[in-house]
């Protein structure tokens, strides 16, 4: 009987661990990492996936060896013991100074993405003149680029829905804003999420170095059409940029005789 | 017991194998859609009879049956003069000589393909067949791919297999059966099995799904006519802003045409279905040269709609504060604009004509019903929410051109181009922000919060 | 008989249970037989009311468990014919709508929170074990104790009641988020579900506060002689700490439902900004269909008090399994738990970090993210009091004498699973990662771990292990293993590859994921998981034979069937009114087993030498 169960036992950090060393190739992995600070999120997760995985498999098979070796089958009475001080001690404070060390190595990285004091502050987009804005709602994304004047919330905006364009190996800066309820901003190739908040103006920076087609996810349960609300994340190079541009301004301004 | 124990879990597993390896075809079968009557003609009398008789009824159900096929096999009948010119609308995309349905340039077509499978073209490229990975809402795409894996072991895959398989993606257009798969299961629960805006979620939309059966569809550029190919298109692909409706730009460029393909056979079956009705009101009897009569006449409408497209000769002019200001009089004016009648005097939507109230209950309603029989209420411009887009185009032919299906007017004979170009201006400008600072206004609820 | 009705005729007469000195003896046990009525339904028996919540837990659980099958089959195959749903949906041809969707997994999350773990771990197991494990007769309070379980009674109508009103249940998701939850237009579940959820989830907390303040009192003023606080089991200290936990968090919970159900009733604004547009309403404005509503408030200021809450009763839902997990390795291992102070110290580390960490839900909510590294790093210390215990829990059956027997098989499992959900919160914890793996499918896969996986493998082994106590009789273990077995494949077939789902980026919530590009290919994946869910999902049918078979036909056992040393098996089984018929005196802690001492493996708390 003990074969059975601590087989069973042992059989989790063996599946564990193989279904995860397995899982890139079953396309079960971080999709393709474009943003400037996506190799630091993805390096954290991996730091923090040994650590755990060293614990998990110590653990576990502790576990299982226990469950194996410590039947009642054995003559005698068990151990009589009521604990160690030392043990206590020692596992008390090496799991301290790990998780310790855990939390101080993500705090840069979670600093850069989300503190505003560390968002580009000298390139073409910045917190106070942001690329665009882009507008939440159930259940759709809508970009709003600045018209000629380069301000946003002025008559001669463009507007676009679904189809968020960025210029490749630039710092973005964009404001995020809902309409209704709370949606969430992400894009999992940029490695990055943001909710929308109603009532709010959130400014969210990146820097995708890929060009490229990406998915905007909204990743907030927004309505009954939450699983609908998706959107595209265009990343093209600064020339098509702005030839990109240059079309949803030719486009905004048509008089009906070309499509649409 | 162990023998018990390994006993049982064995089979529990070899149960869990087992449901594993069913077959695709196994795996819950795709739900079979009716087709159903609208609630107009199988409406009920006052003396608590059917309008019209069952009988009649279950000829109209026939009719349309024959002329439109079912959701599972939706299909165009073919006219007989169409057989001359090849004008086959099953294969919309290789229509030719219908100026409504269009022609979609296969060009274009291709492109949007090759980007929208690049994951299954580069996985086919290099040869990781198990990550060519087909939709389940391209049904017919997934046959056919399956049909092409089945028939070429994993080994015998050479380039000509490559190049086959490119094909099968890059020049796919969905069947309309496929497109009706794609709207069961992206479109239905809202716009309803016949496109009657009535499927399980519509009741808690506010405005309603569109009911396609009428034929009017509100944001169009063909002002009151049956909508064109590229009209439908564009919904579909920027979605209505302020509704429910959705962008489904996430679809390929054929898909979406497909659906446009299958939102016309609803849109149409809805139209024959409303003329027989009227048809059988006046008559009281229908035959079968009614029925094609009134699907060649619905045709027509739909294949003139190109010619109806409204265009502006000449350049968008630049919104300016002067000419923002001249919209403002306009705007204001009860004898030409006269938009603050309903629009309200500051573009709020509460303008006074657009209110009334009721006599027996005292309470105050809104003045006007759109085609569909629901309360309507003038645009709230000071949103910046336009359904039919916020291009000045877009404004320009709302106002110039009304809208279809609700009481907004076309504009008054007196209105210039250019006086409409004001107007246009005006109406954008009113859901501007005040740009000295971030503080409140319409649509902009504070000042962004300090981080 | 009219005379005394009330209760049963006691030494002293004048005593009503509960108002006895500790360890009272009750020396005439030839008392009334009360009606069935007053037996099962209007009871102020402790036992009773325990098997109340249990009997009322465990048919929730059902409920629940078939949503999430429902939930399942959708995932795997989206937009098909729902068997046994499919005549709800004529027009889609039997498919479900979305909205029924977001329905269901709002539902299956609440009822699994509130209206089965809460009440099987406290209200159950509390109720039934607090005085037998103490040696008291009863609660300090039988009629509050009583109205514990009457007051869910209300929850029970309410949270039903919503599964038939216009619009369908509340659909904004468990957390019940503003202004998707708030505002009426917002979300089909939005119109009167919204309020019987409130109303359910307000009543669930009345109860669960009386229970509260009832455990506390009792487990405080009403230990057997010689029980001191340190020498308590560590289900009592696990149920006492969830019970404080629930004093002091749920007002905050009960606060904010009636926040929420003033903004929705009242037309007050505490969770509305201004000018929002929701399905063409804006709340606040005149206008014609709008609600003329304050507006001005803080979408974020629920979350901060719904989790303030939900935080907290995450560890509600773990701590009392954590306390049954000890006793039973403890009883089935023939050792004392390993490091009891640690493990009580612990414990209290747990419920007192358990109160800074609630925003770690909050990381891309737009709350100041400097906030975010604070929570981040009081979020990964509560890791450690856990790792504690888990070292312990191993260190209790190292050296032992272990009996597989069913319980201890669960409480094994308990331990193997609360290692993968805790160690998989630590990404959860860490701010930059969880910016991509917030809402994601890893999120799922951590807390079906814990509560799934954990807690109510813990509850399984719970109820195996004190089954004798509650019915005299012991359950199948033939078929207890079985169950076991399977249970623990197939659930570890269901949520593991769950984790690596959320690698892939997919999210949470989503009816249809499929049409995004990114997670297209994860379909036969999900496929993988609801059959092996439907698969665990049937495999219950063990256990709910096992559990009525043995109820009635199981074999009958003395006081004592596992030989355990704690005040409970002193009791006769089952524990007739009064619960304990001799004297009792505590000389020990209550895991003296294996003892060099004695004869015999274990040393019974009353034993004296």
């Amino acid at each position: 009987m003990r074969y059975l169960f601590a087989l069973l036992l042992l059989l989790v950090p063996i599946l564990g661990v193989w279904t995860f060393v397995e899982a890139d190739r079953w396309q079960l992995w971080f999709p393709e990492n474009v943003s400037s600070f996506g190799g630091e999120i993805d390096g954290l997760f991996n730091l923090i996936m040994y650590m755990v995985a060293f614990t998990f498999i110590v653990t576990e098979v502790a576990l299982a060896w226990f469950v194996f070796k410590y039947s009642a089958n054995r003559p005698g009475k068990g151990v009589f013991t009521h604990g160690s001080h030392k043990l206590e001690m020692i596992w008390t404070a090496i799991p301290a100074v790990a998780l310790l060390f855990i939390a101080f190595s993500q705090m840069e990285t979670w600093a850069k993405v989300k503190f505003e004091s560390n968002f580009p502050k000298t390139g073409e987009y910045t917190k106070e003149k942001p690329i665009a804005e882009l507008w939440a709602s159930q259940f759709d994304w809508r970009v709003r680029y600045p018209g000629d004047d380069g301000v946003i919330g002025t008559v001669d905006d463009l507007e676009r829905s679904y189809e968020f364009v960025v210029p490749v190996d630039t710092d973005v800066v964009f404001h995020l804003r809902s309409r209704d309820v709370i949606h969430s901003f992400f894009v999992p190739e940029f490695r990055l999420k943001q909710d929308a908040l109603p009532g709010h103006t959130i400014p969210v920076w990146f820097r995708a170095e890929k060009e490229g087609i990406y998915d905007l996810v909204c990743a907030e349960l927004c309505g009954w059409g939450h699983y609908k609300m998706s959107g595209r994340m265009t990343v093209v190079s600064k020339e098509e940029f702005a030839k990109r541009m240059a079309e949803i301004k030719a486009e905004w301004y048509s008089n009906g005789k070309e499509q649409g | 017991m162990s023998l018990r124990l390994s006993l049982v879990a064995t089979t529990g597993l070899a149960l869990w194998v087992g449901a594993c390896q069913l077959d695709k075809d196994q795996k819950p079968a795709r739900p079979v859609v009716h087709y159903s009557l609208s609630a107009a003609t199988t409406a009920l009398g006052d003396d608590g009879e059917p309008v019209i008789p069952s009988s009649a009824q279950a000829g109209i159900e026939g009719s349309l049956e024959m002329l439109f096929g079912t959701p599972q096999d939706p299909q165009f009948q073919l006219l007989p003069e169409w057989k001359d010119d090849g004008f086959d609308p099953n294969w919309p995309q290789y229509a030719k000589g219908d100026s409504g349905s269009g022609e979609v340039d296969p060009a274009e077509l291709l492109e949007d393909n090759k980007l929208y499978w690049r994951r299954q073209l580069a996985a086919i490229d290099a040869g990781l067949w198990d990550r060519v990975f087909v939709q389940d809402f391209t049904p017919d795409l997934r046959a056919d791919w399956n049909d092409l894996c089945a028939n070429t072991p994993v080994e015998a895959r050479n380039d000509e297999f490559k190049k086959a398989a490119r094909e099968l993606f890059e020049g796919y257009y969905p069947k309309l059966s496929a497109s009706a798969e794609l709207y069961r299961q992206h479109c239905l629960h809202c716009h309803g099995p016949e496109g009657g805006g009535d499927g399980p979620t519509a009741p808690f939309l506010n405005p309603r799904p569109r009911d396609y059966r009428h034929g009017t569809f509100k944001f169009t550029a063909v002002g009151k006519s049956v909508p064109r190919r590229e009209d439908l298109y564009r919904i579909l692909d920027e979605g209505v802003t302020g509704t429910s409706m959705p962008s489904f730009r996430r679809f390929s460029r054929a898909q979406l045409e497909g659906l446009v393909d299958y939102v016309r056979l609803l849109s149409m079956r809805g139209m024959v279905e409303r003329s027989l009705v009227a048809t059988y009101k006046e008559e009281e009897t229908l035959t079968s040269g009614d029925t094609l009569d009134a699907y060649a006449e619905v045709w027509e409408k739909w294949q003139k709609a190109d010619s109806k497209v409204l265009t502006y000769n000449g350049e968008v002019p630049a919104p300016t504060a002067e000419t923002i200001a001249k919209g403002r009089e306009l705007f204001m004016d009860a004898k030409r604009g006269n938009c603050y009648s309903c629009h309200g005097p500051e573009g709020r939507g509460d303008g006074a004509s657009a209110f009334a109230l009721d006599p027996e209950t005292g309470e105050v309603k809104p003045t006007y019903k759109d085609d569909w029989g629901n309360e309507i209420l003038p645009r709230n411009l000071r949103l910046g929410i336009f359904r039919g887009g916020r291009r000045p185009i877009d404004i320009y032919r709302r106002i110039k051109y009304g809208i279809a299906g609700g009481p907004m007017p076309e504009a008054a004979a007196s209105l210039s181009n250019d006086d409409i170009w004001h107007l246009v201006h005006y109406v954008g400008s009113l859901s501007e922000r005040p740009q000295h600072a971030k503080a409140a206004d319409h649509g902009d609820a504070h000042a962004p919060e300090k981080h | 008989m009219s005379t005394h009705t009330t209760h049963a005729p006691h030494a002293t007469p004048h005593l009503q249970p509960g108002e006895g000195e500790p360890g009272t003896v009750r020396e005439h046990h030839d008392h009334h037989e009360l009606g069935f009525l007053r037996k099962w339904i209007f009871s102020v028996d402790h036992k009773v009311i325990g098997l109340q919540f249990l009997f009322s837990g465990l048919v929730f659980l059902a409920l629940g468990g078939l949503m999430a099958m429902a939930i399942r089959y959708q995932l795997a195959w989206p937009w098909r014919p729902m068997p046994g749903l499919a005549w709800m949906f004529p027009a889609t041809g039997g498919a479900i709508s979305p909205e029924f969707y977001t329905m269901l997994f709002t539902m299956h999350g609440t009822i699994m929170i509130f209206f089965v773990m809460i009440p099987l771990l406290t209200g159950a197991f509390g109720n039934f074990l607090i005085p037998l494990m103490i040696g008291a007769p009863d609660m300090a309070f039988p009629k509050l104790n009583m109205f514990g379980y009457w007051t869910m009674i209300p929850a029970f109508f309410f949270i039903l009641l919503g599964f038939f009103v216009e619009g369908g249940h509340a659909a904004g998701g468990w957390t019940s988020y503003p202004p998707l939850s708030t505002i009426e237009a917002a979300a089909p579940g939005s119109l009167t579900g919204q309020t019987c959820w409130l109303m359910g989830l307000t009543w669930v907390g009345v109860s669960s506060m009386m229970g509260a303040v009832n455990y506390v009192t009792t487990i405080v003023k009403m230990r057997a002689p010689g029980l001191t606080m340190m020498r308590l089991p560590l289900s009592i200290w696990g149920l006492m700490i969830t019970s404080l936990l629930q004093l002091f968090a749920l007002p905050v919970l009960t606060a904010a439902s009636i926040m929420q159900l003033l903004d929705r009733t009242m037309n007050t604004g505490f969770f509305t900004p201004t000018n929002l547009l929701v399905n063409n309403i804006t709340p606040d404005s005149f206008a014609y269909g709008s609600q003329a509503a304050a507006a001005g408030g803080q979408p974020l200021l629920w979350q901060h008090l719904f989790w303030f809450y939900s935080h907290p009763a995450v560890y509600i839902l773990v701590l009392p399994a954590m306390g049954f997990t000890s006793d039973i390795l403890a009883v089935h291992a023939r050792k004392p738990v390993f490091g009891y102070k640690p493990m009580v110290y612990s414990m209290s580390a747990i419920a007192g970090l358990g109160f800074i960490v609630w925003g770690h839900h909050m990381f891309t909510s737009g709350m100041n993210p400097a906030l975010g590294m604070t929570f981040m790093v009081s979020t990964v210390m509560i890791a450690l009091p856990s790792a504690i215990k888990v070292f312990n829990w191993l260190g209790t059956l190292w050296g032992g004498r272990i009996h597989l027997r069913t319980p201890m098989l669960f409480a094994c499992a308990f331990v193997s699973m609360f290692i993968i959900g805790g160690l998989s919160g630590i990404w959860m914890a860490a701010t930059p990662v969880d910016i991509y793996i917030h809402d994601t499918y890893i999120v799922v896969a951590h807390f079906h771990y814990v509560v799934f996986a954990g807690s109510l493998f813990a509850i399984f082994a719970a109820i195996y292990h004190w089954f004798p106590k509650m019915f005299g009789r012991l359950m199948n273990e033939t078929m207890g293993k079985i169950h076991f077995v399977g249970s623990f494949i197939f659930t570890n077939m269901t949520f593991y590859m769950m984790h690596q789902l959320g690698v892939a980026g997919l999210m949470r919530r989503t009816a249809d994921p499929y049409a995004y590009d990114v997670y297209q290919h994860l379909q036969p994946i999900n496929e993988f998981i609801t059959i092996s869910a439907f698969c665990m999902f049937a495999w219950q049918i063990f256990f709910v034979v096992n559990f009525f078979h043995s109820m009635f036909w199981g074999k009958r056992v003395g006081r004592n069937p596992w030989n355990a040393a704690s005040l409970e098996w002193d009791a006769p089984s089952p524990p007739g009114h009064g619960n304990f018929d001799k004297q009792l005196e505590v000389y020990r802690g209550a895991y003296e087993f294996s003892s060099p001492e004695v004869a015999e493996d274990f040393i019974p708390q009353t034993r004296k030498i």
